[in-house]
């Protein structure tokens, strides 16, 4: 037996691992391949850029549950700042006054009233669902939400102030000067306004419509003549226009294809040239956005210029101008009833 | 270490610039080009793909293409960030092809809307005229075709369109003026039922004939747009920077490497050195503390060796006679004993406060000549000498001895420390004593004469007795001795010379004379002999005496002549000086030698010891009046002596006198001196032996035992 070389006391080893680890950590940061991959440098995948299959219905319900991953905290800011009067020259009106959520969001009205009493140019379409519009206003000329909201607060006949105005109204009032410095780091400025405000439109989203239903495969969502108003819907030729989930909202259209709607309604406004007004060119004379029709029948009234108060009216207009023809009156009443089941659920409540 | 730290620097600074430069090429960056990259070529074709669904109504939402122009302007515009690794030329390119993608894909959105609106129209045409064929017809007649002329016109355009949907080909102009001869048919029927509807028809089929061939451009114009072309040319000009880079970064992959190999060589060696520091350091402290903890063994130990020596110290103050007191140089008492206090009868509180000069004071008072006291404390405190002592008179009577000695440490001074003695009483002692002394002295050596001469006279006075004794027989022996008959016979020879022979064979007197002259030869021979043998012995003792007395002259030098003698022969000696008084005493000696050793001793002493003993024994018996007065000699011996005891019969010693019977003066007899058994012992001690007494009780005899070594040592000088 004999007896070898002590090994060093494990604290020896021990007080030698920062240092190895040190050592690993410098390796580690000096290799390649070793960096971290962020999140954020996937580009995320589009829902809706998911190939839609073939057998499917030109119309898509709208998913439970959407929209996902918004930022709570500007929702409820840009809430706030959708009811604020302050948003207007002199005070009278928000965002709501032409958008009451719960008409609707619409006033109902041909021509909402901006300040001091000034009409508006053409029909205020309705708040919810906007977010799943391809463009914003009838001609289409603002391309995102937060651009929309320009066109209203600047408008000398909406509500005709400026950014600058907006700014030192808010940031005189110490609550919003709060709730911005704490979702911004720079606190109260324009782009924030839009931003928050077009948060709290893109919660906007109306749920469950019993066509919706239907879609996702209740049968007994709809019944036997709304089930044929919706096959007259498609064999008319409606769906050429109104498909996709929001069921229109995702092309330009002009407005009389087949007859000559303005010359038959004369008075020609400058609003009637639509989309020519944006574009200048004249293949978009009179072409406006094709506007969604969920919820068509708690918006009237209808079209650009209000021209039609019920869906029956709009329905007749449609099959003039864009059938070129009259419906059959079973057709027109099915189709109206279909029209009907289009409406959506906001806050667990039908609008 | 400082210079490998150094270097460790400094590698880690150009790994930094290695770093840095290899940063030029960035995994993260490349894969969000190439991603970004892909994503367009799959945005693109995708769009294609579905734009020709859509077109063949394949598809009939439009909502993909929201999507798919969104993700591809948002790549283009911005997402498509190009690394930062692309040389400038190729950056500057790239930009161009994007910028050019970016405005490609302006004009798709602007043809795309278009495609829509005239592809939703077309579509809407598409779906309805069927329908609208097949409600005119059952509208027209549930039985039939009526109308011949337009029965023939729906049917032909019937035909046109199913064919003219599937077919490329460019129809002809009889074919493409079917819808115009519906719309005739119409206008030349203006009060027919159902000429609005066929007007409608017509409307419808003249949408999808014009429709299809603008729809077809359009689509034609999309598909062939060279977004996928714009897109690869943008691959292929990063590609080539790509490579590049990756060449160049793989190159400070290399060095990169290098150096952190090098880097962790360094750090290998920086930490051998320093876990070799560091268990040189635990060495260094484990060694250090082996030494604290011995040091603090040995300060413990010092500790109490200091406090030992402290107590000890203290004790020994306290425990001295003296009165000490230490006195720092500052004049501060450091420590006193009690003896001190209550020699200068110091109260307490005064030595509790420790102030030599109140010390001093008090002390002062006590003192003799005050003002020499304090001036000589003054001189002492100021600079004490190593030592000094001094007498101090008090003026109650008493003396102090003071000692004074400076304290001192590292040879410096740092104070005193006095020492008060009482010498009162030792000096009064002393003085009584040298008076004693003085009167010892003459006594002594009064005594001591008359010892000497005591013992001179005692001795020759015994072998004065002896000579005595012999002159004494030898005159008997004359005076009885029968010579004087030698006168007779020879007269009566003279008186019978003439007839001597008759006389001296024939008378009767004549005739004895010849066996009386044989007698008296006989007798005459004997008394000789006697007499010589006295004379002899007169001859010895008179030697004796001369012995004695030179013996004596220099009893003062004690050293005697050493002699091997007989101890049989000087007992012989001893008893035959004392023969005379042992005869006259009647008093029997015993002779039973066990040994007859011959010794080497100072015989004289060894006599005179014996012819003591002998005598005192005889005084024993004569005193005891008993008429068997019986004397025993006897010698013994043991490994190393001879034993010599001389018993008596006589009066014996009581024990109480055993015990200084040895002493110098004591003695029984009325003419005594008390010399004898005294110098006796003396001597046996002088010899190497002893002399020891012991008797029974008064009248039971008593034995006197001389114990000599076979040798006399030298046992005194």
């Amino acid at each position: 037996m004999s007896i070898k070389r002590v090994k060093p006391a494990p604290t020896d080893r021990r007080r030698l691992w920062p240092l190895v680890a040190a050592g690993g950590a410098l390796l580690l940061a000096v290799l390649p391949g070793c960096e971290k991959r962020r999140d954020d440098d996937t580009v995320r995948a589009d829902p809706a850029s998911v190939p839609v299959a073939m057998d499917e219905e030109p119309i898509l319900p709208i998913p439970r549950g959407h929209p996902s991953s918004l930022d709570a905290r500007k929702v409820a800011l840009g809430n706030k700042l959708f009811h604020e009067p302050a948003l207007s020259r002199d005070n009278s009106i928000s965002c709501a006054s032409c958008h009451p959520l719960d008409r609707g969001g619409v006033d109902h009205l041909p021509r909402s009233l901006g300040i001091n009493g000034q009409q508006g140019e053409v029909n205020t379409p309705t708040v919810f669902n906007s977010a799943l519009n391809f463009a914003q206003f009838w001609d289409g000329r603002a391309s995102t939400l937060e651009e929309q909201i320009d066109g209203p607060v600047l408008s000398t006949f909406e509500m005709g102030t400026s950014w600058d105005e907006i700014l030192k109204k808010l940031r005189d009032t110490p609550a919003y000067v709060a709730a911005f410095r704490e979702i911004y780091s720079d606190g109260v400025q324009s782009r924030n306004v839009k931003s928050a405000i077009a948060e709290f439109e893109r919660s906007l989203i109306t749920l469950d419509s019993r066509f919706d239903r239907y879609l996702r495969g209740d049968p007994f969502a709809l019944t036997a003549d709304e089930k044929n108003g919706y096959l007259k819907f498609k064999g008319y030729g409606c769906i050429s226009c109104h498909q996709g989930m929001n069921i229109g909202a995702n092309l330009f259209q002009r407005m009389g294809v087949i007859g000559d709607y303005f010359a038959d309604r004369g008075n020609l406004t400058k609003a009637d040239l639509g989309r020519f007004n944006v574009t200048g060119r004249e293949e978009d004379r009179h072409v406006f956005k094709v506007p969604s029709l969920r919820n068509v029948a708690v918006t009237a009234p209808y079209f650009h210029d209000s021209s039609a108060q019920t869906l029956e009216d709009a329905v007749a207009v449609m099959a003039k101008y864009q059938l070129g023809r009259p419906l059959p009156p079973k057709d027109m009443e099915d189709i109206v009833k279909f029209l009907r089941t289009l409406t959506g659920e906001y806050g667990g409540k039908p609008l | 270490m400082k210079r490998a730290g150094l270097v460790g620097l400094l590698l880690l600074a150009v790994l930094t610039v290695f770093y840095l430069q290899r940063q030029g090429y960035s995994d993260r960056q490349h894969e969000r080009f190439q991603s970004g990259l892909w994503q367009l070529k799959h945005l693109d074709s995708s769009f294609n793909e579905d734009l020709l669904r859509v077109r063949f109504s394949l598809l009939e939402s439009y909502d993909v293409f929201q999507s798919y122009q969104r993700q591809m302007d948002r790549l283009v515009d911005g997402e498509l960030v190009i690394p930062s690794f692309v040389g400038a030329a190729d950056r500057d390119q790239i930009n161009l092809f994007k910028k050019e993608l970016s405005s490609l894909l302006k004009t798709r959105r602007q043809l795309f809307e278009r495609f829509k609106s005239l592809n939703a129209v077309l579509s809407n045409s598409r779906r309805y005229f069927p329908v609208a064929v097949d409600e005119l017809t059952r509208r027209l007649n549930p039985a039939g075709l009526p109308d011949q002329e337009l029965g023939l016109i729906i049917q032909k355009i019937t035909r046109v369109m199913l064919t003219h949907d599937a077919s490329s080909e460019p129809l002809s102009p009889d074919d493409l003026a079917t819808p115009e001869s519906l719309r005739a048919w119409s206008a030349a029927h203006p009060a027919h039922t159902e000429a609005a509807f066929v007007s409608s028809l017509a409307r419808h089929a003249r949408t999808l004939l014009d429709g299809k061939n603008e729809l077809d451009s359009l689509t034609r114009q999309l598909l062939t747009l060279p977004t996928a072309a714009g897109i690869e040319s943008l691959s292929l000009i990063y590609q080539k920077d790509l490579t590049s880079a990756l060449r160049r970064t793989s190159q400070y992959q290399k060095l990169l490497y290098g150096l952190v190999l090098l880097l962790a060589v360094v750090i290998a060696y920086a930490l051998w050195a320093l876990r070799s520091a560091n268990q040189g350091l635990e060495r260094h402290v484990s060694e250090r503390t082996a030494d604290l903890q011995r040091e603090n063994t040995e300060r413990k130990r010092a500790e109490a060796d200091l406090a030992h020596s402290l107590s000890v110290l203290q004790a020994t103050l306290e425990s001295t006679a003296d009165g000490i007191v230490a006195i720092k140089s500052d004049g501060e008492v450091v420590n006193y004993n009690t003896r001190f206090a209550s020699m200068w009868g110091l109260p307490p509180d005064v030595l509790a406060k420790k102030d030599a000069m109140q010390l001093t004071a008090l002390v002062t008072s006590q003192v003799q000549h005050e003002e020499q006291f304090v001036a000589r404390v003054t001189q002492l405190l100021a600079d004490p000498p190593d030592e000094a002592c001094d007498v101090l008179e008090l003026k109650d009577g008493r003396i102090f001895e003071r000692y004074v000695r400076a304290q001192k440490t590292d040879g410096k001074t740092l104070g005193m420390v006095a020492n008060f003695r009482d010498v009162t009483n030792r000096l009064k002692s002393e003085f009584e004593l040298e008076k004693i002394h003085r009167q010892l002295l003459d006594t002594s050596r009064q005594a001591g004469m008359a010892e000497v001469a005591t013992s001179v006279l005692h001795n020759v006075g015994n072998v004065l007795n002896s000579v005595n004794v012999s002159a004494t027989l030898v005159a008997d022996q004359v005076r009885r001795s029968k010579s004087p008959n030698v006168g007779k016979l020879s007269d009566l020879l003279h008186q019978h010379r003439t007839d001597l022979g008759d006389y001296l064979t024939n008378d009767p007197k004549g005739k004895i004379i010849p066996v009386y002259l044989a007698s008296l030869k006989d007798d005459l021979a004997r008394e000789q002999s006697s007499i010589l043998s006295e004379l002899d012995s007169l001859h010895k003792n008179i030697g004796h005496i001369k012995d004695i007395v030179a013996m004596q002259q220099s009893y003062a030098k004690t050293s005697g002549v050493v002699e091997t003698v007989s101890i049989p022969d000087l007992i012989e000696d001893a008893i035959r000086m004392n023969a005379g008084s042992l005869a006259r005493h009647d008093v029997d000696v015993a002779r039973d030698y066990h040994v007859r050793p011959v010794v080497t001793l100072e015989k004289n002493k060894a006599l005179q010891i014996l012819v003591n003993l002998v005598r005192n024994a005889k005084y024993a018996c004569d005193e005891s009046g008993r008429i068997d007065k019986l004397l025993t000699i006897r010698t013994t011996a043991d490994k190393h002596h001879v034993i010599i005891t001389v018993s008596d019969n006589g009066v014996g010693i009581p024990a109480e006198n055993l015990i200084r019977i040895f002493a110098h003066g004591f003695t029984t007899r009325k003419d005594g001196h008390g010399f004898g058994l005294h110098s006796g012992a003396l001597a046996a001690k002088e010899l190497g032996g002893s002399l020891t007494a012991h008797s029974d009780g008064p009248g039971l005899g008593a034995s006197f035992t001389l114990t000599l070594p076979y040798t006399q040592e030298s046992s005194h000088e």
